[in-house]
């Protein structure tokens, strides 16, 4: 394709964690606490360790096919019809998740600080920047993750630094939580709370340094997962987690809480700029992946275009729930695995996981000779 | 080019007409500063006291504060009755002409009727709009709520920061909690401690009349100035007073404690800064001994489950700076010191215990934490909960230990002495 | 049909067009045009006609053309030049006197008359021998006198170059405390000779054009040809030569800027225009390209980088500590000037929590009297202020001082008594202002003023939704902008560890590599332990890296 664009290393990790931990805002601890009570935080430290174990295969098929991307990939595993299925259900799983991200986005803004603003306008003027950082490529996007990635990183410590003091581990007992078995079942369906990573199979081609893009794909899942641990550990014990299974947006309640004196008081909408950075990065990034997967099933070489009617799809679905409860609960509902939670996962760790079974059988056909 | 300025001029053109729609002008908003909850006459809903900040009486140069009279220059006083606080709020906005917002909120009062009636109903209120902040402080209020926001204090042309400031002197006096609307939810859903907030009552001072507390108790009451001077006149302005802590069960009120019980109660809830306390001087009676008592260790609660009976041991371990010799006794002398550090710790292991009982035996109430210590030896949330841990508080055993050292004694070594 | 196709073209995307870039790419594009040639004739006669009619002479009186004879050759001759520019001692001792006076009997030689007088009767220091009118035209325009003898189809162009013009003088626009205080003039040559003695390098090359069809301005592209990259040296020659024939008139680096950035239309300035010849030869000594004009006293660095346009001329003057101090000073003024009128909109119309309630119940006593929004009140105090800013640099100098008060205390002080703006706006507007002064470079200080508006009203518009927006928006642009094939980001977004002058300033014995993204031939700016007195015992090798870079 049209693959002007190459990613450097610093830039593809940042990029990376950044979309892979952006869900921390939004109601992510809360459903983790939802299932795993106390221990909720155990729940995505185990997704985050299963999550490697399923980053061997996408790694291997890399590995094989070296500067290719998933589709191209799976066109040669499996060719034709399978191959185009394969794209189109990637192109479905990035398209429900931009737009449940986006819906959750604009409802904690709207909550936060624009309490009477029709979503739309919020929607809409989030989706002019993600058209306008999709269209200026994916190099631009991930020069810009690199340059705001240690602010927001800054952000996010001062957040804990200020939460700390009203921590305690008393609110993280009992550990175990509803019990070890559970524990391991939900950390399995739960996989999708790293799902985005299949991104890294679409822009895995694009980045300089190819020799070395297996550890970026590592250590962006240790990263997101020490981030997204650490988040769900800190609100777990600031507020009990009784107290975490109510709230909607657990992260936000925490910048609602520092006081520094008594002048630094009431400061959360500072922290909204964390936020739209954090999930402009994020969103910006799944957008790229919606259309470049689309464009690359039906062999388009200029993915520009499909921006914007594409963009069209990611707002009307946007607004298909219908109140932010809605929006909360097809994302991920919280006492029983939802269909859309398994479906994530499974695209997101299934495809890669099918692609290499079959490649292993068929002793990868068009790919690096042994 | 020119079709797209076109479009994004027509586009901004239309954001900014339609009155964007979170905007407000600072002066049209009415900022409460604190919010009273009374139980309304027909005991199923609220009346809502609100105190209005008044700008221009906070302007530059114009500043005529502390006048008399029930509603003070600085700020305005309503009160509806209306079945919760919201609609309160809407019925306010029918005389006041400024938006009601919650924005600078910082301080709820609860009146002790409706704090004794129960609360459940209205802690969702409290948290679930987005106004409402969980570091609101807030207090019980012996008598209405109404009442005690109309006293205006001296010192502050502003009520609320003198309730805000007020409070934050527990951290020196130990004798009254801080407590914000989010200590109060995480007790109150944690199901392994109950909640305490600090008690605020409204006296009048009558000429010639002498407070009447416990033993040994001299004033040093650092808090603010919420007595009323002790001037001549026969209708003195009121004054308001913090007299200890409500202790709840669940959600109701169950009793109080008062300022000694108080420092204990933060004491083993490792809340206690420092207080200065007083003693008998036990080899010289009728002496008084003062010291400052200072709270350097956390406290050490072990818990140890024996068959059926929960037994606890609470270690405790202090400090204490002499400040204060009224019998010209040397207390500074190496043993002395010890001697004088081993009274103290008797003493208060005295008020330690007798504050346990008191919470176990009348309120049955367990504020001091020691569910958490409970909830440790837990695996599972579900086998936690299926222990009902605040039943089993009233017979528990609980062994004190408490371990006071002197470690500094001021600018003097001996008392002078006059021969 | 008209709106339907507009429309149509807004959502249009042009495909991406071939950028240039400093790595291996490249491709074929069209040749710059060449200016007519005309040559002269062999007889003095037609020359001078030519000469007449060009200049359009007895209308023209500025020109002087002098006939006499030369007796050493026996030929009649004429010198002809512009009265003003030329200097008339050189005329007259160094061009006339040795013709009509002096020299050698040389009238029997059978060789060009031209070649004659060049080489042994014009004792001048610089002279030029040229067969071609234009170079004539030009060299007559510049300043020198040519010289024509009849019998011969060339001149010579003798370098007589002598006017009023400026002394160098302190530079204006950006003062220092420590350092040189030596400005660029107008005169071409005292520009690129104060260059040279900034840079004493051999390899220093000066290359002259002229751009202009009607104005024949002298530009000088200067690169050290061992350190700058061949393709961006070229590349700016390309792109000088390219416009040279197909404007008129060009008077001033300003103006080629326009032609030759590659986002003309962007807010952010991508080449640095700067007076001092000390910053300039800085600038070329690292591998970047300088561009000297005639008559312009500011001269152009190709290309630059954002963290250049935070850098000033005294921080390498300065000691390390020092220097990152007002370093860090500069950088908060930049968000200052650039953010705080929006975070005050936002603060006071959308997140009243933020402010301390003694400080709110302030404002809005002071607020009560005044009948504007806030937001109209921040737009018209910061209309007035840039009225203040104008009107400061065109007023004459002997005003200047009682307006600036006049206008700073009446608009300050009466303003807010009659209730027109509340006392806080103007400490905002006055931090604003004093802020956007600390801004170095009088491009960037222009983005920076017009991108505050642009923030304000998104911030009255969505708050601080609005502010991210904007700054999102403007960080994505940013990272998009190219100056000449380099990323204006580098070495922040292209992230190159070596360079570690970003925006906290690395100590100088400590910077051993020149600009990574320049791509420079020689990319090794100093050994990498420079301080070896510091370092008595330890044992250093001599050499180094390679030589060459990547």
């Amino acid at each position: 394709m049209e693959s002007e664009e190459k990613i450097g290393y610093h830039e593809a990790l940042t990029l990376l964690v950044i979309i892979l931990s952006a869900k921390i805002f939004l109601s992510f601890p809360r459903n983790m606490v939802l299932l795993g009570d106390a221990a909720g935080w155990i729940i995505v430290l185990l997704s985050g360790i299963y999550s490697l174990v399923g980053y061997f295969f996408l790694a291997s098929l890399l590995k094989n096919y070296p500067g290719k991307n998933l589709i191209q990939i799976s066109g040669q595993v499996c060719g034709g019809i399978i191959a185009k299925i394969i794209g189109l259900i990637l192109f479905f799983f990035f398209l429900m998740i931009t737009s449940m991200y986006l819906r959750q986005l604009a409802e904690s803004f709207i909550l936060a600080i624009l309490p009477r603003t029709p979503i739309s306008v919020i929607t809409l003027s989030f989706l002019i920047l993600l058209i306008y950082a999709v269209i200026l490529g994916i190099e631009t996007l991930s020069r810009v993750a690199w340059l705001l990635g240690p602010y927001l990183l800054a952000a996010l410590i001062v957040i804990l630094l200020f939460s700390l003091p009203q921590a305690t581990f008393d609110f993280l007992v009992p550990i175990l939580g509803p019990g070890p078995l559970p524990l391991f079942k939900y950390s399995l369906i739960h996989l999708s709370v790293f799902a985005e990573i299949i991104l890294f199979g679409i822009i895995a081609p694009l980045i300089r340094d190819q020799g070395r893009i297996n550890r970026i794909g590592l250590y962006s899942l240790l990263g997101a997962t020490i981030i997204n641990t650490g988040v769900t550990l800190l609100a777990i014990s600031v507020f009990n987690y009784a107290s975490v299974q109510k709230l909607i947006f657990p992260v936000f309640q925490l910048t609602r809480l520092i006081t520094y004196g008594e002048f630094i008081q009431r400061v959360e909408a500072v922290f909204v700029f964390l936020w739209f950075f954090w999930a402009g990065i994020q969103l910006s990034g799944l957008l790229y992946g919606t259309v470049v997967s689309f464009a690359e099933t039906f062999r388009i070489a200029n993915y520009r275009p499909l921006t914007f009617s594409i963009a069209v799809l990611v707002f009307s679905i946007s607004l298909i729930p219908g109140s932010m409860t809605e929006a909360v609960e097809w994302n991920d509902y919280a006492t029983s695995p939802s269909f859309i939670t398994i479906f994530y996962s499974a695209a997101s760790f299934g495809i890669p996981l099918l692609l290499w079974l079959i490649g292993s059988l068929r002793k990868y056909p068009g790919g690096v000779k042994k | 080019m020119k079709k797209r300025c076109v479009l994004i001029g027509i586009l901004l053109i239309i954001l900014t007409t339609n009155g964007c729609w979170d905007r407000r002008e600072l002066e049209n908003l009415g900022l409460v500063k604190a919010l009273g909850l009374d139980l309304g006459p027909d005991r199923k809903g609220l009346t809502v006291t609100t105190m209005i900040a008044i700008p221009s009486k906070f302007g530059s140069g114009q500043s005529n504060g502390g006048g008399g009279g029930a509603d003070g220059p600085g700020v305005l006083l309503i009160s509806m009755d209306a079945p919760t606080i919201y609609e309160a709020f809407n019925l306010i906005n029918t005389t006041v002409n400024r938006e009601v917002t919650l924005l600078q909120n910082q301080v709820l009062l609860i009146g002790e009727e409706l704090a004794r009636y129960g609360i459940e109903k209205w802690v969702d209120n409290l948290i679930r709009f987005r106004e409402m902040r969980r570091n609101m402080l807030v207090f019980v209020c012996k008598g209405k709520a109404g009442e005690i926001m109309k006293v205006q204090p001296k010192l502050e042309t502003n009520p609320a920061e003198y309730f805000t400031d007020l409070v934050a002197l527990s951290r020196r006096t130990g004798m009254y909690p801080m407590v914000t609307v989010n200590d109060f939810l995480k007790n109150y859903e944690a199901y392994s401690q109950e909640n305490y907030l600090p008690l605020l009552a409204k006296f009048q001072e009558e000429v010639g009349e002498t407070e009447s507390n416990q033993a040994g108790g001299e004033e040093e009451s650092k808090s603010g100035e919420g007595g009323a001077p002790k001037e001549e006149g026969p209708k003195e302005p009121a004054g308001i007073r913090l007299i200890g802590s409500a202790i709840f069960k669940k959600d109701r009120m169950v009793g109080v404690f008062d300022i000694y019980e108080t420092q204990i109660l933060l004491l083993l809830n490792d809340e206690f800064k420092e207080a200065m306390l007083t003693i008998e001087d036990p080899l010289k009676k009728d002496n008084y001994i003062v010291f400052n008592l200072l709270a350097t260790a956390p406290v050490q609660i072990r818990y140890r489950p024996q068959n059926n009976v929960n037994s606890f041991k609470v270690k405790l371990k202090l400090e204490a700076n002499i400040v204060s010799i009224q019998s010209r006794i040397d207390y500074t002398r190496p043993q002395l010191e010890n001697y004088l550090g081993r009274v103290i710790a008797g003493e208060l292991k005295k008020r330690v215990d007798k504050t346990i009982k008191k919470a176990q035996q009348e309120f049955n109430s367990d504020v001091f934490g020691f569910g958490d210590k409970v909830k440790r030896i837990f695996i599972t949330s579900t086998a936690y909960e299926n222990y009902h841990w605040p039943d089993k508080f009233k017979d528990s055993m609980i062994e004190t230990e408490v371990k006071v050292d002197i470690r500094r004694v001021g600018v003097q070594f001996q008392p002078p002495v006059n021969r | 049909m008209n709106f339907w196709s507009g429309l149509k073209n807004v959502f249009r995307i042009r495909p991406r067009g071939k950028q240039f870039s400093l790595g291996n790419k490249s491709w074929e594009r069209p040749e710059p045009e060449q200016p007519k040639e005309q040559l002269l004739a062999a007889s003095l006669e037609k020359n001078r006609r030519l000469l007449e009619t060009e200049f359009e002479f007895p209308l023209n009186q500025d020109i002087i053309i002098r006939d006499f004879r030369i007796p050493s050759l026996n030929r009649k001759a004429l010198l002809i030049y512009i009265d003003g520019l030329s200097d008339r001692n050189t005329q007259n001792f160094a061009v006339l006197q040795p013709l009509m006076l002096l020299g050698p009997d040389e009238a029997s030689n059978g060789k060009d008359p031209i070649d004659i007088a060049y080489e042994k009767l014009l004792p001048g220091h610089q002279l030029e021998k040229t067969g071609k009118f234009k170079d004539v035209i030009d060299g007559v325009l510049d300043g020198s006198s040519a010289l024509l003898i009849d019998g011969s189809g060339q001149a010579i162009i003798i370098e007589t170059k002598g006017w009023e013009h400026r002394g160098v003088d302190r530079p204006n626009n950006e003062p220092v405390v420590r350092g040189p205080q030596e400005a660029f003039v107008e005169n071409f040559r005292a520009n690129t000779a104060s260059v040279r003695r900034y840079v004493k390098d051999p390899k220093l090359i000066t290359e002259i054009f002229r751009v202009g069809k009607r104005s024949r301005t002298l530009v000088a592209v200067m690169y050290v040809k061992d350190i700058a990259n061949p393709k961006l040296v070229e590349e700016v020659k390309y792109r000088i030569t390219s416009i040279a024939e197909r404007v008129d008139f060009i008077p001033e680096t300003g103006t080629l800027e326009e032609y030759l950035e590659d986002h003309p239309k962007s807010l952010i300035p991508q080449m640095l225009s700067t007076e001092r010849p000390d910053r300039l030869g800085a600038f070329i000594r690292e591998g970047h390209v300088g561009v000297v004009m005639a008559n312009s006293p500011f001269s152009l660095v190709i290309p630059t980088t954002f963290a250049i346009f935070i850098h000033s001329a005294e921080d390498y003057y300065l000691r390390w500590p020092f220097s990152n101090f007002l370093r860090f000073i500069r950088t908060i003024a930049i968000f200052l000037s650039l953010m705080l009128p929006a975070i005050y909109i936002a603060i006071v119309n959308y997140h009243q929590e933020m402010i301390p309630t003694d400080l709110l119940l302030a404002m809005t006593a002071a607020r009560e009297a005044v009948p504007f929004p806030a937001i109209a009140e921040i737009l018209f105090m910061e209309f007035s202020f840039e009225l203040i800013r104008e009107a400061g640099v065109r007023i004459p100098s002997i005003i200047g001082p009682t307006i600036g008060i006049v206008g700073a205390l009446i608009l300050g002080q009466a303003a807010v008594s009659a209730s027109v703006v509340s006392p806080i706006l103007i400490i905002i507007i006055a931090l604003t202002a004093l802020a956007s002064f600390v801004v170095p470079n009088y491009n960037a200080s222009f983005a920076v003023r017009i991108l505050r508006f642009i923030f304000i009203i998104l911030a009255g518009v969505l708050g601080f939704f609005g502010i991210a927006f904007g700054v999102f928006l403007l960080i994505l642009h940013l990272v998009t902008v190219n100056s000449f094939g380099v990323p204006f980001m580098t070495p922040i977004a292209p992230y190159k560890p070596q360079n570690k002058d970003r925006v906290i300033r690395p100590r100088a014995y400590d910077q051993s590599y020149r600009p990574i993204f320049l791509r420079p031939l020689d990319w090794i700016r100093q050994q990498k332990v420079t301080r070896r007195w510091d370092h008595p015992h330890k044992k250093i090798e001599n050499g180094d890296d390679s030589q060459n870079g990547k």
